[in-house]
């Protein structure tokens, strides 16, 4: 079994929450709002994450699949349970068809997608062999130069001229309402509801204790960063092109020309966020195989990863003729889709209490 | 009709989309039966996550240990000459 | 390729007391060997002996005046004592301390240890009556001076490199390191080549585990020669299969000493004058001992200039060809029109333009290799500028692309270890093929994929890319600036946490100061 230390499941975190909001921006229904709309996401979101990680906290030894079966008995926890690994694989599947429906537009146009694909599959299966704590080591190692680079960014940003800070003012003239259309549900699901697959990753950490700690750290680092994304693409584009862009933040970096000789650089954005969906469809492979593990009592979860791999890439280049619809199903279905509600939110809930009240009756008989 | 066999594309999930979900109910029943069925090869106790270490090099080393004081002795005599 | 069977067979004879038997097994044994030279004497007319030696490896004047002089001058009367009742330990004290001359003197009864010591360049001195065999140390043979390393020149620091001779290497570590704990222990490896190989340590400073772990991966090693510490290095390493080397090899005997004190193991082995220091890590593989013979700004900025070195002989070649292929956008538009121009008159697509003139760099520089020295100097020289030239106005290969792979040829001599830099030369090809088809995101997945691989390695417990992959900024110190003297940490210690299970200890030496 491998063991992450506290610094690396940060890092993962970290990359993982911030995740695709680097190109699809976060909340953007909100217009010039949506800074606001995604801090008090992150508020709500921390609170969420912090449940999960105490279910884990009253379940010891447990990843936190193996608690539904433990809190809610086989025959009704079982299927909740299995309802986990098929919504990692349909999530791994959206953020494929992320990608086949960005590269190709915008830096390879002539290369067939799912050759663009497949070798992004191969690198996934590879890592996935090597184990989380190689991925554990490549975050620790990678963040910080993606945190360099998205300061680069935004100083180019800046030195560009096209910054307007009174794009941001007037706050909250359309009032309330649509902050609370996006942080609810979307914008808690969108990178909060998500880090359950990080939980199955909580198991594999050297200190228990502060798994609590570096999750609400990362989570709060996470919003802020997005946050002050949101703004910067406000202040840059005003409040319209800001809800309309497909892709806000490439736009953001689409807008660099410092003096005329750092210009286009919209490949370096891809680049970064091909980085970012590898870190996500990883964690969401790596939750799959590893809950796949677990329900079928397996040795180890290296069989799994041929066959849950094809089956990403098989569900990522099915789903979508074009981004259009794509985005569109993330607005419109998502948010009220039974399993995303349920397994977010609703069943965490419950298990909270149920593990909370049982912890409690043995530790006050013990 | 033919929507249903692909309930995860995007223009059946905004026509009907409950197809999904129900997709996933009807999967994981399914796959319950495999757990319950597998039950048998369940590992003793469930809190095993923690207490692994690296253990091999440990194991290794005491093995080696007693081989390398039997090589020692054999080359003690040709030690000598240098 | 000989069989075992015939091989030991030798090994059945038995010494007896009787010189005449046992020189016929001699004879029988090295039987066609005409360096095996027998000397028979006879001891003032009454006891018969026999010298044994290879006439190669030996000093003939120790023969001459430390064995046979005294044998011949020696008082009558010494062999006459007492008659009958001469029994073997005062016959071996006569001759240890009465007759022979010699320093190294051993007693063996053992068949087979005698010949390998004889074929090791001692002498064995059969006596009648005695059934041991005394061996002598005379060892002598043609070795070549001490010289600069070929491979590892510096500006500044010894001079002095390996031999071939182990025990010249011995006496290079133990003239820096004069302390009782650096110890050297010996194994032997190679069924025929029986190569005499020598673990140094620091003890105390050391991790007795790794010490005990290397002693074991050696004692593993079942082959029918060693030749070379390569040999060594493939059958102890945890992966062998990898480009990146896991151990450190050098043939500067400063370089061992600065890594024994760290708390490292080196491996000495008999005719390379290589010695393998284990464990190694990556960051490791890129300093040179130089570094701290430099004063501090200066060694820091080297150091710096070595990692863009590193990201350079890999990376440059790969994002020319993707950035002219696919990414033209990106280039500032000045510097696009002229690579564009200076493209108009070539044939092929920047892939095939860069993969010709690296495999052309490529077999120069191989090439320049073999060639005798005063020679291989110019033809580099020229082969690099005249062929380039020609190249360029051929219109075969443009001149940014000449520029480019010089300046990666350049990066790639910055590499203190050639064999990191023999890794990285390789993997700049597959790299171009990444970028050639797929771009920037090519070598985003190449990079990714070359970094889970490296973050995989481990070499004897200490994970590869230490101390950046586990990340301990105690440690980072001395990895991309090279840290003031007072500041450096105690790579001991460090060395000891890093691997997985080992507690943190402190040590005797320390705690006395």
């Amino acid at each position: 079994m491998e063991i992450i230390s506290r610094h690396q499941l940060l890092t993962i975190s970290i990359i993982y929450q911030i995740g695709t909001t680097i190109i699809f921006g976060f909340a953007a229904g909100a217009g010039r709002d949506s800074w606001l709309a995604v801090l008090i996401s992150t508020f709500f979101g921390t609170a969420v994450v912090w449940i999960y990680t105490r279910i884990t906290h009253f379940n010891p030894g447990l990843t936190y699949i193996e608690c539904y079966p433990a809190q809610f008995g086989k025959v009704l926890g079982t299927p909740i349970a299995w309802m986990h690994p098929l919504l990692f694989l349909y999530i791994s599947g959206r953020i494929v068809a992320d990608i086949k429906n960005l590269v190709p537009t915008t830096i390879l146009p002539g290369t067939p997608p799912w050759v663009i694909l497949l070798f992004f599959m191969l690198v996934i299966s590879y890592g996935l062999y090597s184990g989380i704590e190689v991925m554990g080591k490549l975050t620790e190692i990678i963040l910080p130069i993606i945190l360099l680079i998205y300061l680069l960014e935004v100083i180019l940003i800046f030195s560009s001229g096209v910054v307007h800070f009174d794009n941001l003012a007037p706050l909250l003239d359309k009032g309330w309402g649509r902050i609370w259309e996006v942080v609810w549900p979307l914008g808690i699901i969108q990178s909060f509801g998500e880090s359950l697959a990080l939980a199955l990753v909580w198991t594999s950490m050297n200190e228990r204790k502060s798994v609590g700690r570096t999750m609400i750290i990362s989570s709060l680092f996470a919003g802020v960063f997005i946050s002050f994304t949101d703004a910067l693409a406000v202040s840059v584009f005003g409040e319209e092109i800001f809800k309309r862009a497909t892709y806000p933040m490439y736009a953001l970096i689409q807008a660099i020309s410092v003096s005329d000789f750092i210009t286009q650089l919209d490949a370096t954005g891809v680049i970064y966020f091909c980085f970012m969906a590898f870190l996500k469809t990883y964690i969401y492979l790596f939750a799959t195989i590893r809950s796949l593990q677990k329900l079928t009592y397996s040795k180890s979860s290296r069989i799994y990863i041929f066959p849950v791999v094809i089956i990403a890439l098989f569900l990522g280049l099915t789903m979508a003729p074009n981004v259009v619809e794509h985005i569109a199903v993330v607005q419109k279905v998502i948010p009220y889709n039974p399993i995303y509600l349920s397994l977010m939110f609703v069943f965490p809930i419950l298990l909270f209490v149920v593990s909370w009240i049982r912890n409690k009756i043995s530790t006050a008989t013990s | 009709m033919r929507d249903y066999i692909w309930p995860w594309q995007s223009n059946v999930m905004l026509k009907h989309p409950w197809a999904l979900p129900i997709l996933f109910l009807i999967l994981s029943v399914i796959l319950s039966f495999v757990t319950w069925s597998r039950s048998k090869h369940a590992p003793q106790g469930q809190g095993q996550e923690q207490q692994q270490q690296p253990h091999d090099m440990q194991q290794e080393q005491r093995e080696g240990n007693s081989q390398e004081s039997m090589d020692t002795s054999e080359n003690e005599e040709l030690k000598t000459m240098l | 390729m000989v069989q075992k069977i015939q091989l030991e067979h030798h090994y059945d004879y038995i010494l007896s007391s009787d010189v005449s038997e046992d020189l016929a097994h001699f004879k029988t044994i090295f039987d066609n060997c005409i360096d095996i030279k027998f000397r028979e004497f006879v001891i003032h007319g009454a006891r018969k002996g026999a010298l044994v030696f290879l006439s190669g490896l030996v000093n003939i004047q120790t023969i001459d005046f430390e064995i046979m002089k005294p044998l011949v001058e020696s008082d009558e009367r010494l062999f006459q004592d007492s008659g009958s009742g001469f029994n073997d330990d005062s016959m071996k004290h006569l001759i240890e301390n009465r007759l022979l001359f010699s320093s190294q003197l051993s007693w063996f009864d053992e068949f087979s240890d005698v010949v390998e010591h004889i074929l090791s360049g001692n002498v064995a001195f059969l006596i009648d009556g005695l059934k041991q065999v005394l061996i002598i140390n005379a060892k002598h043979w043609d070795k070549r001076a001490v010289d600069e390393p070929a491979t590892e020149a510096v500006i500044r620091g010894p001079r002095e490199g390996f031999q071939e001779t182990i025990s010249t290497n011995i006496s290079l570590i133990r003239r820096r390191l004069k302390t009782p704990q650096l110890k050297m222990e010996d194994m032997i490896a190679g069924r025929l080549s029986n190569t005499q190989i020598v673990i140094t340590y620091l003890d105390g400073i050391v991790d007795k585990k790794l010490v005990d772990e290397v002693k074991k991966r050696i004692g593993k090693i079942k082959i029918d020669a060693i030749l070379e510490s390569g040999y060594v290095e493939e059958l102890i390493e945890d992966n062998s299969f990898s480009l990146f080397p896991q151990v450190l090899i050098t043939e500067r005997p400063d370089r061992v000493v600065g890594n024994l004190l760290e708390g490292k193991v080196g491996i000495i082995i008999d005719n390379t004058p290589f010695v393998i220091i284990v464990p190694g890590t990556f960051f490791q593989l890129l300093q040179s001992p130089e570094d701290y013979y430099q004063r501090y700004f200066i060694a820091s900025a080297i150091r710096m200039l070595r990692f863009f070195a590193v990201l350079f002989s890999l990376l440059l070649p790969s994002l020319y060809i993707a950035l002219t292929t696919y990414h033209q956008e990106m280039i500032p538009t000045m510097l696009l029109i002229s690579i564009a121009a200076s493209r108009e008159t070539v044939p092929f697509p920047a892939f095939i333009e860069a993969l010709v003139m690296e495999i052309a760099f490529e077999s120069l520089r191989e090439a320049g290799v073999r060639l005798p020295r005063p020679v291989g100097q110019a033809v580099s020289i020229v082969g690099g500028l005249v062929i380039g030239q020609a190249a360029v106005e051929a219109g075969i290969v443009s001149s940014p692309l000449v520029i480019v792979v010089s300046m990666t040829g350049i990066a790639s001599f910055i590499f203190p270890s050639f064999q990191l830099g023999l890794a990285f030369r390789l993997l700049r090809f597959p790299m171009m093929v990444a970028a050639a088809t797929f771009g920037l995101y090519g070598i985003l997945m190449m990079l990714l994929l070359l970094l889970i691989h490296m973050l995989r390695l481990h070499s004897f417990g200490v994970p590869y890319l230490t101390p950046m992959a586990p990340l301990r900024i105690s440690g980072l110190k001395d990895v991309i600036i090279r840290a003031n003297w007072p500041k450096q940490s105690s790579h001991a210690e460090e060395l000891k946490s890093q691997r997985y299970h080992n507690p943190f200890k402190r040590l005797r030496q320390r705690q006395n100061r």
